[in-house]
């Protein structure tokens, strides 16, 4: 079975939004509750920051690569002998 | 110059004495943990690097496959860490010059805040368990009161001999300003009306700090 690997981005693109759904309601209950004291600042922006940089660093790397290729799951690439020609030579 | 620290909801006069979040070795512990996990992706790249030829070529499938994965792996573990930190800095407990304030992020959806006024205090307990809690000096102070909510727990806060000793000096100035007598009759108050809702009559007892 081959699939366009195109379609792995859809579970990628879901992820990445319960993701960014969770990590804006983090953030603001940091800064909401947290007094707004340094910790709970450099904590958010470091948060920030790491979270820029995975996914730029994801993006760069990904737009080499050729979306509209196939990808094989399930079929492996083996061959098997005749059973033709094993039978012609039993039968003679 | 130093900030004086403050919290939302103050009342007029009120002076924070503590404010206590748990031991930094609590913390450590969690860092410790995250910083194993990330140890996870960055082997599998290595022996995939070593290994196989999937990383040698941007544009093949297998590239595309573990790029996603490991930028999925790398956002769950950051968002994890964040939250495990969140829930860690936002338990605090406060005490200020009339009232203890608790305040527990259980999780990232549950929260709960609780307070008792000081003069309501009955009894202070503090204990150091372990050979790490005596080591580094942590460990739990309870504070029983005469309320539906009878009993507030300090968890792993650093010098809890320390904290204890501010509370009940606290509660020996407020004793000092209202004399012996009035206590007795504001615990009577309080004792008859902890089953209820109802506070106590009369205006409540400050200490200076």
């Amino acid at each position: 079975m081959s699939l366009s690997l195109g379609l792995l981005l859809i579970p990628f693109a879901i992820l990445l939004v319960v993701w960014l759904i969770f990590s804006i309601v983090a953030l603001t209950k940091m800064l909401r509750f947290g007094f707004v004291s340094r910790p709970a600042v450099i904590s958010s922006f470091a948060y920030i920051i790491f979270a820029v940089v995975v996914v730029v660093a994801t993006v760069t790397s990904l737009t080499a690569v050729d979306w509209s290729a196939s990808l094989d799951i399930g079929t492996p690439d083996i061959s098997l002998p005749d059973l033709k020609s094993v039978t012609n030579t039993f039968q003679q | 110059m130093k900030l004086k620290p403050t919290f939302p909801n103050m009342l007029p006069g009120e002076q924070v004495v503590l404010l206590l979040h748990r031991h930094g070795f609590v913390a450590l512990r969690i860092v410790l943990v995250y910083c194993l996990l990330a140890l996870v992706p960055a082997a599998a790249w290595v022996l995939l690097g070593t290994r196989t030829t999937a990383l040698n070529d941007a544009t093949s499938a297998g590239f595309a496959v573990i790029t996603i994965l490991l930028a999925s792996y790398a956002l769950v573990w950051g968002l994890l860490f964040f939250v495990s930190w969140l829930n860690y800095y936002l338990d605090v407990w406060i005490v200020t010059n009339e009232r203890i304030i608790n305040i527990k992020q259980v999780r990232l959806f549950h929260r709960t805040v609780s307070e008792q006024k000081l003069y309501r205090v009955q009894d202070v307990t503090w204990e150091m368990q372990g050979v790490l809690g005596n080591m580094l000096k942590f460990g739990n102070v309870t504070i029983q009161t005469a309320a539906e909510q009878s009993k507030f727990t300090f968890e792993h806060i650093p010098d809890p001999e320390g904290v204890a000793k501010s509370i009940m000096h606290l509660l020996e100035q407020i004793e000092n300003q209202l004399g012996a007598n009035t206590m007795a009759k504001l615990d009577g108050d309080v004792l008859e009306g902890a089953g209820s809702a109802a506070p106590p009559r009369g205006k409540p007892p400050v200490a200076k700090v």
